[in-house]
């Protein structure tokens, strides 16, 4: 993948949302406000390009906190340069996910 | 308590659509992301339905389907399986139920009729020619030719079979389904029989594969474009033509000569 592949308005938004910290599905999903039938298969499109990287959480922290273990996501070096080369197409996402972790921090 | 049983049943019926070497993972994720939704959980269940589907679209791994009707003798065999097994169905159902207040002579017109009318209306909905397969010295022989004609009717034996010995046994259950439901087999029957032709090889029957998209249709005014395939065993190629034109309005096959007989295994 070249970091020049254009990315759709929702991958980029999916992208700065697990590059602003929200690494599992469900919370990409509330900080975008998108639907699961869009967030989940962006995702598999987006690993499957090598953009991002899943990985199970270990099994003893799910067990300690009595649930289930989850899957998360992490944007890999050729994601961030996508993301970077995609700012110029989409100033106003790259604008609003550092307000909302200014806020947040 | 109720509510939770639903929404795994529906990601239990979404597992279904994805492949099975991603199913128990796929599933473990869909479940343990659950358990975070504390509002609209059955609209974030129904959701994964278009995930399972993108993941049964993008299976880079051949399906077993595909496999299995690659060679002409499995996909003939998988046909009498099916056919088979509908008539095994057929006769199965029949001492349970009632028999139908129809005489069996009114029922065969019947079905006949559904029959003609599906050819009918396939012969105006769909093309009928199988393509261009040119005659000149490396055309196969005649036996050769005849096989890939015998073929074609051995799949559409089969397929009445099965759309008749299937609607035979849905009549037993749900007769006023029945000649509905065989005029749709009998139709997709047809036409997955034609569309199956076009996709061998005339040599060796095999499917084709490989399909490379050339041109574009931006530029058909001064050049072809559409989809070229090719037998694995080195026969032949196959242009299907992107859009019909004057010069080329059906798909065409273009033998090789003995010089590419090094593609043959």
């Amino acid at each position: 993948v070249t970091h020049e592949a254009k990315l759709s308005h929702t991958a980029a938004m999916i992208l700065h949302a697990i590059q602003a910290g929200h690494v599992y599905g469900f919370s990409v999903m509330e900080t975008t406000g998108l639907p699961s039938g869009t967030v989940y298969p962006a995702l598999r499109r987006l690993e499957r390009d090598g953009l991002i990287r899943s990985q199970w959480e270990s099994q003893t922290i799910a067990d300690a906190d009595q649930r289930p273990a989850r899957k998360y996501y992490r944007i890999t070096r050729s994601g961030k340069a996508t993301l970077g080369s995609s700012q110029k197409r989409y100033p106003l996402l790259a604008r609003l996910f550092s307000a909302t972790t200014r806020e947040n921090a | 308590v109720t509510l939770r049983s639903l929404n795994e049943a529906i990601l239990r019926s979404a597992a279904l659509i994805v492949p099975a070497t991603e199913r128990a993972e796929w599933f473990a994720e869909w479940r343990a992301e659950l358990c975070y939704v504390n509002r609209d959980a059955t609209a974030f269940c129904l959701g994964s339905f278009r995930d399972a589907l993108w993941l049964r679209s993008n299976n880079p791994t051949p399906t077993n389907r595909a496999l299995r009707l690659q060679s002409p003798v499995r996909c003939a065999l998988s046909l009498a399986v099916m056919a088979a097994l509908s008539m095994l169905l057929a006769f199965g159902l029949r001492p349970r139920v009632k028999s139908s207040p129809m005489p069996e002579e009114d029922l065969a017109l019947a079905w006949i009729w559904v029959f003609v009318l599906s050819l009918l209306i396939l012969s105006t909905v769909t093309p009928l020619k199988l393509g261009e397969y040119p005659a000149n010295r490396y055309a196969p022989s005649v036996v050769i030719r005849l096989r890939r004609w015998l073929f074609l009717f051995l799949k559409v034996g089969l397929l009445v079979s099965i759309a008749c010995f299937g609607c035979f046994a849905l009549a037993q259950v749900a007769e006023p389904l029945a000649p509905a439901t065989m005029f749709l087999g009998l139709h997709l029957g047809f036409r997955w029989a034609l569309t199956d032709q076009r996709k061998r090889c005339p040599v060796c029957l095999r499917l084709l594969t490989n399909p490379i998209s050339i041109g574009g249709a931006s530029q058909a005014f001064l050049g072809w474009y559409g989809t070229e395939l090719i037998c694995t065993h080195g026969h032949g190629l196959l242009y299907v033509p992107g859009t019909s034109t004057s010069w080329c309005c059906t798909q065409r096959w273009q033998y090789l000569d003995p010089t590419w007989s090094s593609l043959r295994p």
